[in-house]
């Protein structure tokens, strides 16, 4: 292993074990809470009648957010972005078709997948866990769901940058020279398919977790798409002096445009653009803890790769199933592992994203 | 399909599982640890 390699192994190592702390945090305030006033609601809650339920009309939404209102909300924003030329003419066929393709794909190949994994693989593999949580209080459920889910996800995403074995992997994601509806659910199927958080949650439902999953679910893919979307809507935040209290938390909590833009900037020396970080999903405070966060207020002039080849929509969609024949890409049958470091660095040796180690997490240039 | 991207997929979906693996167990047994805890000394 090199020197870089050694280090950012080093860096994941402490990271991981700082994860394992921020894993346990919630479910230790809760049984410290337990132990102080004395309460035991295993003892008192049946798992065939929840102990909450959110408002009929709440409920409602979320249900229906997760079923057909998510895909929805991002075709009108889709169709908003577009019409208002926020893609700049930069929506070529290929993009257009790779985009649509990423879209409903997954809607077909992998819920099948989620519904075998826990209607089949979890009875067999804890065939005595069924509902076993179901005690655990709403909101300490909510908590619990909503670290696990995100923090795993962040996790998921983190090495994908860092890891060059992973890398290509996610390229799709971040050859879009553009940023919006139309580019957030792309992924490399596979990429989809191995989501870890889309299981974690399942489990943790599986436990008696689930309602609760139900709303971190319909509230983190709000704030995602709200990420990814070309419509600055966190500009006002910082603008606006009476807002800018709002936004100086809401910058460090959550994913903004301005935050996950940088992280699709097609640059990472300009001050604005960061590829190197800015992970988070949901929650941008992972990148805070971590480290990996910066924080500008500011917009990336352009998008994408600086190495992209505008590879063939089916490449990006299935490598390495399918290879793309443009010449020194990515995703053709030799080409780099990552385009962006050296060709000639071996692919042990090719640490990219994370030969140094990241900086102090947070540049508020307006604060 | 090569060999080498057969690899790829399997060190890929390898380092999922443990992504996947890793906080399931730290969540799932810091529950069931503590509530067991709980259970045996109230």
């Amino acid at each position: 292993m090199t020197a870089p390699a050694k280090v950012n192994a080093q860096i994941i190592l402490k990271d991981t074990l700082i994860s394992l702390l921020l894993y346990v945090a919630p479910i230790a305030l809760m049984f410290l809470t337990f132990y102080i006033t004395g309460s035991r609601p295993w003892l008192t809650t049946s798992t065939e009648a929840l102990p909450f339920r959110m408002p009929a009309v709440v409920e409602l939404v979320f249900q229906n957010l997760r079923t057909w209102g998510l895909p929805v909300i991002m075709l009108v924003v889709g169709i908003v972005e577009f019409s208002v030329g926020l893609y700049e003419n930069k929506w070529t066929k290929n993009e257009r078709v790779l985009d649509i393709v990423c879209f409903i794909l997954p809607k077909i190949v992998v819920r099948p997948l989620i519904a075998y994994f826990g209607l089949k693989i979890l009875p067999f593999v804890f065939p005595d866990a069924k509902d076993a949580f179901a005690w655990v209080p709403f909101w300490w459920a909510f908590a619990i769901m909503a670290v696990a889910d995100d923090l795993t996800q962040y996790w998921y995403h983190r090495l994908h940058h860092q890891l060059p074995v992973l890398w290509r992997f996610h390229r799709t994601h971040h050859s879009a020279p553009y940023m919006g509806m139309a580019m957030a659910s792309r992924q490399n199927i596979i990429y989809t398919i191995f989501f870890s958080q889309i299981y974690l949650t399942v489990a943790l439902t599986y436990f008696g977790l689930g309602y609760a999953a139900l709303f971190v679910g319909g509230i983190k893919s709000l704030i995602t798409t709200g990420a990814h979307s070309s419509i600055k809507w966190d500009k006002p935040f910082y603008t606006y002096k009476v807002l800018q209290p709002i936004g100086w938390v809401m910058e460090r909590l959550i994913s903004t445009p301005a935050t996950h833009h940088a992280h699709h900037a097609d640059t990472t020396d300009d001050g604005v653009g960061y590829y190197k970080g800015n992970f988070g999903n949901m929650f941008f405070i992972w990148d805070l803890i971590f480290g990996t966060g910066i924080i500008t207020r500011q917009y990336p002039k352009a998008y994408g790769l600086k190495h992209y080849k505008q590879e063939e929509w089916y490449a990006q969609l299935l490598w390495p199933i399918f290879k793309s024949s443009k010449e020194g890409s990515e995703l053709s049958a030799n080409g780099p592992v990552v385009g962006d470091v050296i060709a000639s660095v071996p692919e042990e040796e090719a640490v990219e994203h994370a030969v140094e180690p990241p900086p102090v997490s947070v540049v508020a240039a307006q604060i | 399909m090569t060999l080498a991207d057969v690899t790829i997929i399997i060190k890929k979906i390898a380092i999922g599982f443990i992504v996947f693996l890793v906080p399931l167990l730290v969540i799932g047994g810091t529950i069931w640890f503590i509530y067991h805890l709980f259970n045996a000394h109230h």
